[in-house]
């Protein structure tokens, strides 16, 4: 599938779905290195993020030539836009996925920093999120879909009391400042990509309804 | 076109005969009734005439022509026919409904021109004197001397063709109710023919409907019960290959989802045709919502879309393993190979999964343990063997040093028996319970965690540590004693070891529910990260290596009593925070588990 270049509107979306999958399995690869701290899946990932950067561009090339041909209806350009809006979101949050890897390998097998619960419940979401909005991909659910979208404050939330978590933890022990700036970044990074999930969710609203909702939200 | 109704056809072929024969019948009938009866009347009026002549012959010569007239008249009158004379040139001399010189000269008249040539002349024709149709017979009156004039007798046609037309119309409405009738009986005959056939159509229609277990009647006409019978014991196979093909296929589908393989089948464009029930749960899809789609769509994991598409091009069987993430990572073994249909062709290819999670667990914790093991028992011998070298190389004849280095020595001689002793007891409790050679009696529990506490009592002493027992003496569980207290005993000396001094420990144990009794030991030690949990009754599984030695752990202790739980058809758990202590419990029964002799 990666190899053939996708010519419909209905290959396209199969090559798309397969670079979601191994977007959401690198997802969730990072994430169990997180509780992990396993240095060897952390590296596996980092390898497996190239794969991704080639998928995605792959499908890009695809998405260029469909919309050269001048062979789509205006519903077919629209699926192409968010497919190329999607993609490029996927691939972000491949690469996040590997910053985070990058971490996990600098805070190495550190046994006395401990995991705060905020940081696992933040995976945990963003994960969920990514699931959804791709579930909501597959299936063309834009009703899941907003779903996702609106469970974007709580991960920033998340993300901010996690800053304040480990503000006060490098007060009380300065020595583990560099560890726990690396959590913080961990934590940045998963809130980017619960960020492009949303990004995922509200271009699959646009598909599927065709309404762009991305502003939206600030009013 | 819209068809026509076979009944219809019949009956209104059957009818359009009976209407056209009759209607020709009747036409036939009254025309042949109509000349007969003119004839008649044509004869009649001659007969008349005939009877006549003699005397109006007689009369003509005799009598005036005013008296013959009057004869005329009257016995017109009493034939109700009319009767006219005519002399040979024309002129008529008597008629009895008119005064003959008011009349015509008839001497054209077609019948009066065939009797004046001495034959019988008859016409019908428009009366210019009595207005109306009528019919006449001329003779001509003879005798010796010739003709001497005409007779014609004459009657209305009017009258006949009112006789004439009163005879066809009862032909008419006799035909009409012959019609009817006929009618009646061809439209009784055609229902007759056409229902059994209604009813076999019928018959088939519910067979189409699948219901296959009703029969046709059989009809009465040979043609039609043959079809009748050939369509039921067609309708008998069909019900018996479907009986077949449904409990194949159940049995199929009973097979395929009592599989512990998960079982997927895709098309060759990688659209899902099947999936059993292991499949679906493996991969937690839907089953009913993912049939019809395409892998992509279906199954979000690269490793298994690359292996059906490897599956697909190629001709053999292929196998592969696929890595799912989802909390936690479980590995698969893949096999594929393409399906094909009657004629070779390929229609797409069966994926069967095997979840090897456990197994690549068991491999790695022998593996482990392997290496463990080696590792383990490697360090004292080193240390052994390092201090025996610095002895022969001369350290023995410094009395103080060799004294010292002989305790090490005897110090890891000790360790290197501890971990063998606990290897041994580990190993024992392994074979024990899998030949179920583990004597468990249903006897009080408080004796045995009184022992283990004071077993462990110089430890405690030593920290400064107070042990506490709650247990009512009457508490039973099913244990093998000198067991449970090896069990107990570990808990109780790992509590002691990671707590600081002055802290205090509780044993308590108390019945849950009539099958279950748990013992908990619980410390206000250093506790324990929750990402240790997991793994913590694993052999040689150290949080910190260095503390555990120096604490003179062998690394089997939680390991040594996971096993005894098991043994006892039990189980242990963990529950700890870090700073807050930990409290592990081990679950015993009061009765045999019906599931133990499947568990051994």
């Amino acid at each position: 599938m990666k190899d053939r270049s996708a010519h419909t509107p209905d290959l396209l979306k199969r090559k798309l779905l397969q670079l979601s999958a191994l977007v959401e399995e690198n997802a969730r690869r990072c994430v169990l290195t997180i509780r992990a701290r396993d240095r060897d899946a952390a590296r596996g990932l980092i390898e497996a993020d190239r794969e991704i950067d080639e998928l995605e561009i792959s499908i890009e090339e695809d998405c260029i030539a469909m919309l050269q041909a001048r062979i789509l209806d205006d519903s077919g350009i629209q699926f192409v836009v968010a497919v190329l809006k999607i993609n490029a979101d996927l691939e972000r949050i491949g690469d996040l996925a590997s910053n985070v890897a990058h971490r996990v390998l600098s805070i190495g097998q550190h046994h006395q920093l401990v995991l705060p619960d905020e940081l696992m419940t933040l995976a945990d979401r963003t994960l969920s999120m990514l699931k959804h909005s791709l579930d909501a991909l597959v299936d063309m659910d834009s009703a899941l879909a907003r779903e996702v979208c609106a469970r974007d404050q709580e991960v920033d939330m998340l993300n901010r009391s996690m800053y304040e978590l480990v503000r006060d933890r490098i007060h009380a022990s300065p020595e583990q400042a560099e560890r726990l700036i690396h959590l913080l970044s961990i934590s940045r990074y998963l809130e980017r990509m619960a960020d492009y999930a949303t990004n995922i969710a509200e271009n699959v609203v646009y598909i599927s309804e065709g309404e762009i909702i991305r502003h939206r939200r600030s009013d | 076109m819209r068809k026509k109704r076979l009944f219809w056809q019949l009956y209104s072929s059957n009818f359009l005969i009976i209407f056209l024969a009759l209607f020709a019948f009747t036409f036939l009938i009254s025309s042949s009734f109509k000349s007969l009866f003119l004839d008649e009347v044509s004869e009649d009026l001659q007969s008349r005439a005939k009877l006549l002549h003699d005397d109006i012959v007689h009369r003509i010569g005799e009598q005036s022509n005013r008296a013959i007239d009057d004869f005329i008249v009257d016995l017109g009158r009493r034939s109700s026919t009319r009767i006219t004379i005519i002399l040979p040139d024309g002129t008529v001399i008597a008629d009895s409904e008119r005064d003959p010189h008011s009349m015509d000269n008839h001497r054209n008249r077609p019948e009066i021109r065939r009797a004046m040539k001495g034959d019988v002349g008859t016409s019908t024709r428009f009366s210019m004197t009595l207005q109306q149709n009528t019919m006449y017979a001329a003779i001509p009156l003879r005798d010796e001397g010739g003709i001497l004039g005409v007779l014609r007798t004459a009657v209305p046609v009017h009258k006949i063709e009112e006789n004439v037309e009163r005879l066809q119309w009862q032909i008419v409405g006799g035909g009409l109710i012959i019609t009817l009738l006929a009618g009646l009986m061809s439209l009784y005959i055609s229902r007759r023919i056409t229902r059994p056939i209604q009813e076999l159509k019928q018959g088939a229609r519910r067979f189409a409907e699948g219901k296959l277990d009703v029969r046709l009647p059989i009809p009465e006409s040979e043609e039609l019960s043959d079809l009748a019978e050939v369509m039921n014991s067609m309708a008998e196979q069909l019900q018996d290959r479907i009986t077949i093909i449904t409990q194949q296929h159940s049995e199929q589908t009973a097979v395929l989802s009592s599989m512990m393989e998960g079982v997927l089948a895709f098309d060759t464009e990688e659209q899902l045709i099947n999936i059993n029930r292991s499949a679906a749960r493996l991969l937690r899809i839907d089953p009913e919502k993912a049939r019809g789609k395409s892998i992509q769509e279906v199954v979000r994991n690269v490793g298994l879309q690359r292996f059906v598409e490897r599956a697909l091009s190629s001709d053999y069987a292929v196998e592969g393993y696929i890595t799912l993430v989802d909390e936690e990572e479980r590995h698969l073994q893949a096999h594929g190979s393409v399906l094909k249909d009657g004629q070779g062709e390929s229609i797409g290819v069966l994926v069967v999964l095997n979840d090897i999670t456990e197994i690549r667990t068991l491999e790695n914790v022998r593996r482990d343990f392997v290496a463990n093991v080696s590792h383990e028992l490697k360090t004292p011998i080193t240390s052994i063997k390092g201090f025996v070298e610095t002895l022969l190389d001369g350290a023995i004849h410094d009395k103080s040093d060799a004294i010292r280095f002989l305790g090490i020595v005897s110090n890891q001689a000790d360790r290197l028996n501890a971990i063998i002793e606990d290897l041994l007891s580990l190993s024992r409790i392994e074979q024990g319970a899998e030949r179920e050679e583990i004597a468990l009696a249903y006897s009080e529990v408080r004796e045995t965690l009184y022992s283990a506490i004071q077993s462990c009592q110089h430890d405690a002493d030593q920290k400064k540590i107070a042990v506490h027992l709650d247990c009512s003496p009457d508490l039973h569980a099913l244990n093998n004693p000198p067991l449970l207290e090896q069990a107990i005993v570990n808990l109780i000396s790992n509590a002691i070891k990671y707590s600081e001094d002055g802290k205090s420990v509780w044993v308590t144990a108390q019945r849950i529910n009539d099958d279950e009794i748990r013992i908990d030991i619980r410390d206000e030690g250093y506790g324990i990260e929750a990402e240790h949990l997991p793994r913590l009754f694993e052999r040689f599984y150290r949080i910190d290596k260095a503390r555990s030695r120096k604490m003179g752990g062998t690394g089997l202790g939680l390991a040594i009593v996971k096993h005894i739980a098991q043994a006892h058809h039990g189980h242990v758990e963990v529950q700890s925070k870090p700073g807050s202590g930990s409290t592990f419990t081990i679950f015993l029964r009061t009765n045999i588990p019906e599931e133990a002799h499947v568990q051994a």
